[in-house]
C-alpha cells in the first residue's frame, strides 16, 4: 500500500522522476532528503516501478553502518552485477544514509563523518561507474554532507526534498538561550511532556552551573524519556551527554548507567555489535566500583546482545556469569531474569526441554512480575512443541497476574502470543479478538513498537482468513511503523511476513524481493537465524520461479548458518530441501 | 511543435548541461567556447618564461572550469614542445594520506611510466636501474618483500600505483625511506627528467591536477611545513592549490617566496566593483555573452527566453558549474511541467521557471551556511572586502562558493548572487534588486 504522497512531495516525485528518466549512461548524483522513512520508502517503490516500465533498471544499495563508503558499497554492487557496467539503462538508489549515526561511539569518527570523509574526491573516486545514483539522506546528514563533503555537494545534479508526514520533535539543544515551542508536537502526548520538562529543567540547571552533577541524573533521565518515545537518536545523543559529563566528574556509576542506557538503545535498533561494547564498557566500571547487582545487569545485557545476533553459546556463558553473582548476592528478581533469558537461547537453539527447565527454575522465584514472564515463555516452548492446550493454560495464568499486577505491557504481549496459539489452532474468530485486544492496549498505553507486533499478527491473521488484501495493509502499516521507530530486526520480520504473504498469493517475485530486503538487514545487524530463515524461504520462492540453480545456492547458505548455530531441526530441514532439488 | 518532441528537447538539453567537466574529444568539440583565454594565456606565458625548475601554483574558485583549462593547456604546451605529464594526485595517493613525499614518489612514478608509456628509448639499464630504486626502502625486508612480490608480466607502474594508493604500510615505508632524505628522491626526478630530454630534445612539464580537493589541514602541513622540499626537483611543475589556501596570509608568504608565480583562474566578473551593486549597473558585455554561449552550445534558442539567459547567466555569479546546474534545474522544472500538463506545448525557460529553479538553488545554498555567517556576509557585501582577511570564517566563506573574488587591478570581493537574494529574504541587506 503506497503512502499517500502530499502536494508538495508530488511535485519533488516528479522532479526526480523526469531528471532519472533524462539519464543517460553517465555519473549523475542525485540527493533525495526525507526524514521520514515510509514516505522515502512509497516514493522509491513508485520511481522504481516506473522506471523498470521504461527498461530502467533500479538497483538499490545499503551502506555499511562499520564502514560507509559511496564508493565501496557501489564496487560490491557493481561486482555482483555486472550489467552495472554494460550500456543497460540502470538508476542505482543509495540507501541507509539516514541511518549513519552522528554521534562518535567508541570511534574517533561518527559513522556520518566517516561517510563524509567518504565522499571527498568524488570525481575520481566515482567516475568509473557510468551509472546515476539518487544518495538517500536525512536532513541533518544531508546538512552535514554540504558542510563537510563540499566536493561531492558541489557535483550534485539535483536535490530533492521530501516532507515528513509527522513533524519531528524539537531535538534537545543544551543552551541557556534555547528557544522552546510551547506545545509539544509530537502525537506520543503521553511522554512528550515529561521531554519537555526535562528539556527545560536542564536548561535551568545549566545556565546556574553547566557542570552541574545533577545533570548526569537529568539527561539519563531525559534519554529515557527519548527511549520510551521511540526517538531513538535523539535517547542515544542523550545518554552519551550523560556518559561524557559523568566521566568529566568522574561519577562513575552515573557513567556505567549512561553506558548500559546507550547499549539498550542500540540494541533497541537491532545495531547488536555496538551494544555489545558499550554493555562491555559499562560492565569494566561496575566491576572497577564493585556494584554488583548493575554489574549482573550488564552481563544479562550482553547476553540478550549476543542471543540477538546468533552468539548462542557465548550469550550461555554471559547467563551463567550474571546468574552466579545474581545468586550470590540473593537478587531473586535478576536472577530468574537470567534463568529466562538461558531459557530463550535453548529454545532458540531448538534444545526444547532445557529451555523448560529453566523456565520451570524461574517459575519457582516468588516474584510476580518474572513469574508472569516465565509463564509466557513456558507457553511460547510448548506452543513450538505443538503443545497448544498447555501453551493456552500458562498463557492464561500468566494474564492472571499481569492483570492482578497491572502489567499493561506483558498483558497485551500475552494476548498476542494466546492469539499466535488460536491460529495455530485455526480458530480464527478468538485468534482475532484476542489480537484486536492487545492492539488496543499497546496503543493505550502508546506502545508503538507492541503495536507493530499486533498489527503484523493482525496481517498474518488476514491471511489464514484468505483476506489478504487486508493482510497486505495491516503488513505494511506494520513495517512503516517498525522503519519509523527504527526497529530494524522487527523490519526485517515484517519484511519476511510480507514475503511469505505473497508466497501464499503465487506472487514469488513480490515474495523474493521482500526476502531479499530482509536479508539484507539480518545480514547487517546479524540476527543468524532469522538470517537462514529467510534465506531457506528465499530458496522456497526461488523453487517455484524454476530458478533452480539459486535456490539450491539459497538452500546451501542457509544450511551453513544453521550448521554454524547448531540449530539441528534447522539443518534438518535444509538438507532436506537440498535432497529434494537433487 | 508537439508537445513530446518538446520534452525530449529539454531532455536533451539537461543531459547536455553535464556537471562533470570537458575531459572527451567529442564533448570538448561540441561544447566548448573559448573561456578564460586570458588565464590561458597567461599560464602558458608564465611557464614559458618561468626559468627552467620553475614552480607555479595555479589556484581559482571550485567549479570555475580549473580542470578543463588545465586539460587544454596540457595540449597546447605538448604542441609547443614540452614534454607534459598531467596527472590527478587523486589516482596516485589515498586521499587521507597526501604528503609532501608521496607526492614527489608520484612525479618520479608518473614520468617514468610515461616515458616507457611513449615508448621513449632510455636505456634498458638506465630504466632497470630506476625502477629498482622505485623498490628500495629503508627496511631491507620489506625490500626484498617487494622484489619477491612483483613478478615479470604485471605492469610495474600500474601494480606500484595500486599499491600507493592501496597500502598503508606502503606509503608509511615510502615515507620513513625519504623523511630524511628527501633530496635523494628530488634528484632522482631530475634524472629520470635528464633521461626523458636527453631521448627527446624536449624539457618536462609535470601539472598535477586535484591536489585543492584535498583537506584544509592536509594542504596547510604540505605547505606550510614542507614548501621547499615539496619544490625542490629541478623541473617546472604547476601545483593546483586551493584558493583558500592563497588568500591565507599565513601561507601567502611562504608560497610567494617559494614558487616562481601564482596564477588565479578567477571568476567572470559581469560588473566593475563600483557598479556591480547598483540597481541597473552597467554590465560587462563580452563576459556575460561567453557565458550566455555557454548555454546556447547546450540549449536550443527557442527553449529559453533571452531575457531570461541573461538573468540565469547573471544568477550564477560567473562561476561555471554554478551556472550549469542552475541551466539544469530550469530544464527540469520545463520537463516536470511538461510532464504535468503535456499540452503545454508552448513551455520556455521564462522568468517563472527561473524563478522556479533559484528557489531550489538557493534552499541547497542555504543548507550548507550557518546562520552565524550572515552578519560576515552582510559586512563583506558592503565593503567588498572582509573586516579580515585572516578570520578562518572568511577563508571558509571563499572554499564554499559563498564570497567571490572578483579582479580588477585590485581584488575585491561579492557574495554570490543567490547569497545575495538570501540575505534580502532574510532582511539582512535591505529588500532591492530582487532576483525571483
Amino acid at each position: 500500500m503506497p503512502t499517500e504522497l502530499s502536494p508538495d512531495n508530488e511535485r519533488e516525485f516528479h522532479r526526480l522522476l523526469v531528471s532519472l528518466q533524462a539519464i543517460a549512461n553517465r555519473l549523475d548524483l542525485f540527493v533525495a532528503i526525507c526524514d521520514d522513512r515510509n514516505v522515502q520508502a512509497a516514493v522509491i517503490e513508485r520511481y522504481e516501478a516506473t522506471l523498470q516500465k521504461q527498461r530502467i533498471t533500479p538497483y538499490q544499495v545499503r551502506l555499511s553502518q562499520k564502514r560507509p563508503s559511496l564508493r565501496a558499497s557501489l564496487e560490491k554492487l557493481v561486482a555482483q552485477n555486472p550489467k552495472l557496467r554494460s550500456q543497460e539503462k540502470a538508476v542505482v538508489t543509495v540507501l541507509g544514509g539516514n541511518e549513519l549515526l552522528g554521534v562518535r561511539l567508541s570511534e574517533e569518527k561518527s559513522e556520518q563523518e566517516k561517510f563524509f570523509f567518504s565522499l571527498q574526491w568524488t570525481r575520481e573516486a566515482l567516475r568509473e561507474f557510468r551509472f546515476p545514483i539518487v544518495v538517500w539522506l536525512s536532513d541533518a546528514v544531508a546538512t552535514g554532507v554540504s558542510q563537510q563533503a563540499q566536493d561531492f555537494w558541489s557535483w550534485r545534479s539535483g536535490v530533492f526534498e521530501f516532507e515528513g508526514t509527522t513533524p519531528p520533535l524539537p531535538s534537545p539543544a543544551f543552551f541557556p538561550d534555547q528557544h522552546l515551542p510551547q506545545e509539544p508536537s509530537d502525537p506520543d502526548i503521553l511522554t512528550t511532556p515529561t521531554i519537555f520538562e526535562l528539556i527545560q529543567q536542564i536548561s535551568e540547571i545549566q545556565q546556574q552551573n553547566f557542570q552541574s552533577p545533577l545533570l548526569v541524573t537529568l539527561y539519563n533521565d531525559l534519554g529515557n524519556a527519548y527511549r520510551k518515545a521511540y526517538k531513538q537518536e535523539q535517547a542515544l545523543k542523550t545518554y552519551l551527554q550523560a556518559t561524557d559529563l559523568a566521566k568529566a566528574l568522574k561519577d562513575n556509576p552515573g557513567q556505567a548507567k549512561a553506558l548500559g542506557n546507550a547499549g539498550v538503545v542500540l540494541y533497541n535498533s537491532g545495531r547488536y555489535e555496538q551494544a555489545i561494547t558499550f554493555f562491555q564498557q559499562a560492565l569494566e566500571i561496575q566491576r572497577e566500583i564493585g556494584t554488583q547487582n548493575d554489574e549482573a545487569k550488564s552481563l544479562q545485557n550482553l547476553g540478550f546482545a549476543h542471543c540477538a545476533s546468533g552468539q548462542y553459546e557465548r550469550a550461555i556463558a554471559l547467563y551463567q556469569q550474571s546468574l552466579k553473582i545474581q545468586r550470590e548476592i540473593g537478587d531473586r528478581n535478576g536472577e530468574a531474569a537470567s534463568l529466562n533469558g538461558l531459557g530463550s537461547v535453548y529454545k532458540s537453539l531448538g534444545q526444547y526441554e532445557r529451555a523448560i527447565d529453566f523456565y520451570q527454575q524461574s517459575l519457582a522465584i516468588d516474584d510476580r512480575n518474572s513469574e508472569a514472564n516465565a509463564l509466557n515463555n513456558l507457553g511460547n516452548v510448548y506452543r513450538s512443541l505443538g503443545q497448544y492446550e498447555r501453551a493456552i493454560d500458562f498463557y492464561q495464568r500468566s494474564l492472571e497476574i499481569d492483570r492482578e499486577i497491572g502489567n499493561r505491557n506483558s498483558e497485551a504481549n500475552t494476548l498476542n502470543n494466546l492469539g499466535n496459539v488460536y491460529a495455530a489452532l485455526e480458530q480464527s474468530d478468538r485468534m482475532l479478538a484476542l489480537y484486536q485486544q492487545s492492539l488496543a492496549i499497546f496503543r493505550e498505553i502508546g506502545d508503538l513498537d507492541g503495536e507493530a507486533k499486533a498489527l503484523g499478527n493482525l496481517g498474518n491473521a488476514y491471511v489464514l482468513l484468505g483476506q489478504e488484501k487486508r493482510a497486505i495493509n495491516l503488513l505494511q502499516r506494520s513495517l512503516e511503523i517498525f522503519r519509523e521507530i527504527g526497529d530494524r530486526n522487527s523490519e526485517a520480520i515484517a519484511l519476511m511476513g510480507l514475503g511469505n504473504l505473497y508466497a501464499s498469493l503465487w506472487q514469488y517475485e513480490q515474495a523474493v524481493d521482500r526476502y531479499e530486503q530482509a536479508l539484507e538487514i539480518q545480514h547487517d545487524i546479524g540476527t543468524r537465524d532469522d538470517e537462514g530463515l529467510s534465506l531457506f524461504n528465499l530458496g522456497c520462492a526461488l523453487e517455484e520461479l524454476d530458478r533452480h540453480y539459486e535456490a539450491a545456492e539459497s538452500y546451501q547458505q542457509a544450511l551453513a548458518i544453521y550448521k554454524e548455530l547448531k540449530l539441528d531441526h534447522m539443518v534438518e530441514e535444509c538438507e532436506k530441501a537440498i535432497a529434494r532439488k537433487n | 511543435m508537439s508537445s513530446p518532441n518538446r520534452y525530449d528537447r529539454f531532455v536533451q538539453a539537461s543531459r547536455n548541461m553535464a556537471l562533470f567537466p570537458l575531459l572527451e574529444p567529442a564533448e570538448i568539440e561540441a561544447f566548448r567556447v573559448e573561456y578564460s583565454q586570458k588565464t590561458l594565456v597567461r599560464l602558458k606565458q608564465v611557464v614559458s618564461s618561468a626559468s627552467a625548475n620553475g614552480k607555479i601554483i595555479f589556484s581559482g574558485h571550485r567549479g570555475c572550469g580549473k580542470s578543463t583549462l588545465l586539460n587544454r593547456f596540457a595540449g597546447l604546451m605538448r604542441e609547443q614542445g614540452k614534454f607534459v605529464v598531467f596527472f590527478s594526485i587523486a589516482d596516485m595517493v589515498e586521499m587521507s594520506d597526501v604528503n609532501h613525499i608521496n607526492i614527489l614518489y608520484s612525479i618520479a612514478l608518473q614520468l617514468l611510466s610515461q616515458a616507457t608509456r611513449q615508448r621513449i628509448s632510455i636505456s634498458e639499464q638506465t630504466k632497470t636501474t630506476l625502477q629498482n630504486w622505485f623498490l628500495e626502502t629503508k627496511s631491507r625486508t620489506y625490500t626484498d618483500q617487494l622484489k619477491q612480490e612483483f613478478s615479470v608480466g604485471i605492469d610495474f607502474y600500474n601494480w606500484l600505483t595500486g599499491k600507493l594508493q592501496k597500502e598503508d604500510t606502503f606509503r608509511e615505508e615510502i615515507k620513513l625511506t625519504y623523511e630524511r632524505r628527501v633530496s635523494e628522491l628530488s634528484a632522482n626526478i631530475d634524472r629520470i627528467a635528464a633521461a626523458i630530454q636527453t631521448v627527446t630534445k624536449k624539457e618536462v612539464l609535470v601539472i598535477i591536477d586535484d591536489l585543492d580537493k584535498l583537506d584544509l589541514p592536509l594542504v596547510e602541513a604540505i605547505y606550510r611545513d614542507n614548501i621547499n622540499a615539496l619544490f625542490s626537483p629541478n623541473i617546472q611543475v604547476v601545483f593546483t592549490i586551493p584558493i583558500s589556501v592563497v588568500r591565507d596570509p599565513r601561507l601567502r608568504t611562504n608560497l610567494e617566496s617559494a614558487c616562481e608565480r601564482i596564477v588565479l583562474l578567477s571568476v567572470t566578473k559581469f560588473y566593475t566593483q563600483d557598479q556591480a551593486h547598483l540597481p541597473d549597473g552597467e554590465l560587462i558585455l563580452p563576459n556575460v555573452e561567453t557565458l550566455e554561449a555557454i548555454l546556447r552550445k547546450r540549449i536550443d534558442d527557442d527553449l529559453i527566453e533571452p531575457e531570461t539567459l541573461r538573468q540565469l547567466v547573471l544568477l550564477s555569479g560567473g562561476v561555471l558549474r554554478e551556472l550549469i546546474r542552475l541551466g539544469q534545474e530550469c530544464c527540469r522544472e520545463c520537463m516536470v511541467e511538461l510532464d504535468l500538463a503535456p499540452d503545454n506545448s508552448a513551455i520556455t525557460i521564462n522568468a517563472d521557471i527561473l524563478a522556479t529553479a533559484v528557489k531550489n538553488i538557493r534552499n541547497q545554498f542555504a543548507r550548507s551556511l550557518g546562520s552565524n555567517l550572515y552578519k560576515l556576509l552582510g559586512e563583506i557585501y558592503g565593503q567588498f572586502a572582509p573586516p579580515d582577511a585572516r578570520d578562518p570564517d572568511f577563508l571558509e566563506l571563499l572554499h564554499g562558493l559563498y564570497v567571490l573574488e572578483y579582479e580588477n587591478d585590485d581584488l575585491w570581493y561579492d557574495l554570490h548572487p543567490l547569497i545575495t537574494d538570501l540575505l534580502h529574504r532574510k532582511k539582512i541587506l535591505p529588500p532591492n534588486g530582487e532576483f525571483a
